[in-house]
């Protein structure tokens, strides 16, 4: 748990704490921090109790299925939604006090990317640009021309993927230091969440910007992304770095002769104990070698560690709820 | 304000073909309605009215159909100010923008308010001109005395347009709603010892109509009203959820 120890059970960090650490603009160490962060509609919880760090210059992939509460959050880091509890800060700002300040410097792709449609792709650009304190032309101009926009298409007549790589556009114009896309690649084709993508990678995360990024295709996590966290029912169950998680989340296969021991579900590292067969599967979350060694030293007659893919990791820290994946 | 610029050209046309109306039929009216069936209850106002164009064309203009375009329109400004913003799915990419909703709203509704304040003083003014092409005069003074009272009670109309704007997400609701609140801001004009409460006395230009003066102190209250009521819009965005 690299970034933040952002699992709900974990003692989170007081709102007087929150706040001294989110006041002094430009000076946090991370893009986004939110503490027991907390959106409810009625009875129901949209979001509960979030903590969550996103380090700066990362590539945050913000995963989840569909209704855990992506969407409510990325609005509440915006000032589109009230939280009804909990904390935020953003680029060193407090949300409840420099919401504006904070906007400046974030460009943000909406889900869907739904833009006045009766404007022509450069008076867009033109009213986009009038709403920031600084703006980039050359940078805009070079991605028209990667994308191939034409300026003077209606943005109604755009095809979807042309209007997400607008949307990216009019995000990128005021050089923000944080970029958060929600869902940027639904119902893109694969070439064009490709490209996307690969210019989200190449242009914004080489420059240092910090991209914060929404989605339930975990492929274009995988792609792209270095940390991840997974959002499930409004909560959070899992936070880490991609590596991390990928070289320290596996599954465990051992059949054991003179069984388990009883305390094996609370070893260091061990996640869940399952019976499967005439063994066990155990899911690791860290401290793989030490695990390993315990069980080699118990002399199994069978001993397998098992790679995850994302896939896997996430459904099983869903709790055995399939994602809705591409 | 693009998006509005059918609204606008149509306001415009419309006060165009009134005051063209207005203008022209008014020698043409009297031989219409001779031998017509009249309820009695009209037969004296009709009178009156036709009895000199100076009245015909202030009944016709402020008294009729300047008022009921003006609500018209303004409506349609005003309805789509924020409701379309949720309905058509911009206002996410709107209002996540560095600038403050009050900016943003109070640019929309100064833009409305001033292409309903020069259609509405344009179209008054072509009267005159058309009138005396039609071979009528009349004192154009006391047209122009109306004016401020006409524009300020249509800002009221207007901020009344914006706050169902803000409260309901759907731009025809909105505009649904606005029109049954001014429905019942009309009832005190129903009864004649009431008509001094109903919002429509002043959108009409009741009082300029019984002595030809401005009434400078209903058009501030008009204005400190319509500035109420934005600001009653204004508070409900910002505590507004997108």
């Amino acid at each position: 748990m690299v970034q933040g120890q952002a699992m709900n059970d974990v003692t989170a960090p007081s709102v007087a704490g929150a706040a001294a650490t989110t006041t002094e603009a430009g000076r946090s160490a991370n893009a986004i921090e939110t503490h027991g962060l907390a959106r409810r509609f009625g009875t129901t919880e949209a979001v509960a109790g979030l903590d969550l760090t996103v380090p700066r210059g990362s590539v945050f992939g913000f995963i989840g299925p569909n209704g855990a509460g992506k969407t409510t959050t990325i609005k509440m880091l915006l000032g589109l939604l009230r939280p009804t509890a909990g904390r935020a800060g953003v680029l060193g700002y407090d949300l409840a006090t420099g919401s504006l300040a904070a906007r400046a410097r974030i460009g943000y792709v909406a889900e869907n990317a739904d833009l006045y449609g009766y404007m022509r792709v450069r008076e867009i650009i033109a009213f986009t640009r009038g709403l920031y304190p600084r703006w980039d032309d050359q940078l805009v101009a070079r991605y028209l021309e990667l994308f191939g926009l034409p300026k003077d298409r209606a943005v109604k007549a755009l095809s979807k993927g042309m209007k997400a790589q607008l949307a990216l556009i009019l995000a990128l114009g005021p050089v923000p230091e944080l970029l958060i896309l929600d869902e940027p690649t639904s119902g893109m084709d694969p070439l064009a969440r490709k490209q996307f993508l690969s210019t989200i990678l190449r242009e914004v995360a080489a420059a240092g910007q910090t991209v914060f990024m929404s989605t339930h295709i975990l492929s274009d996590v995988e792609r792209v992304a270095d940390h991840v966290a997974l959002l499930n029912r409004g909560r959070l169950v899992l936070a880490d770095s991609m590596d991390h998680l990928k070289e320290n989340v596996k599954k465990v296969r051992v059949v054991l002769a003179g069984g388990a021991p009883d305390d094996l579900g609370r070893w260091p590292g061990v996640r869940a104990v399952a019976r499967e067969g005439r063994g066990w599967l155990i899911s690791v979350e860290s401290r793989l070698d030490e695990v390993r060694g315990r069980l080699q030293a118990l002399d199994p007659s069978y001993l397998e560690v098992v790679d995850m893919t994302l896939e896997e990791i996430f459904v099983d820290y869903a709790g055995g709820e399939r994602l809705v994946l591409g | 304000m693009r998006e509005n610029r059918w609204k606008v050209w149509s306001y415009a046309a419309v006060l165009l073909v009134t005051a063209a109306i207005t203008a022209f039929t008014f020698n043409y009216l009297g031989q219409m309605l001779q031998g017509a069936p009249v309820p009695k209850w009209a037969q004296g106002q009709l009178a009156a009215q036709l009895a000199a164009y100076p009245g015909y064309a202030w009944a016709n203009w402020f008294g009729k159909n300047l008022y009921q375009m003006a609500t018209l329109y303004l409506i349609l400004f005003g309805m789509t100010a924020v409701a379309s913003e949720v309905s058509r799915r911009t206002s996410s990419f709107l209002w996540s923008k560095p600038v403050p909703r009050g900016t943003v709203l109070f640019s929309k509704w100064l833009s409305s308010a001033a292409v309903y304040a020069v259609i509405t003083v344009l179209g008054t003014l072509l009267l005159y001109p058309l009138s005396l092409a039609a071979g009528h005069g009349y004192a154009i003074g006391r047209h122009l005395a109306a004016l401020p009272l006409v524009i300020a009670t249509g800002l009221v109309v207007l901020s009344l347009t914006y706050v169902f704007s803000v409260l309901l997400d759907d731009a025809v609701k909105a505009g649904g709603a606005t029109a049954l609140a001014l429905l019942f801001l009309s009832l005190p004009s129903w009864f004649q010892k009431t008509r001094h409460w109903s919002l429509f006395y002043y959108f009409t230009a009741g009082p300029v109509a019984e002595d030809g003066s401005p009434h400078w102190g209903f058009v501030f209250l008009m204005v400190v009203l319509a500035a109420a009521v934005y600001a009653v819009a204004q508070r409900l965005l910002e505590r507004k959820d997108f």
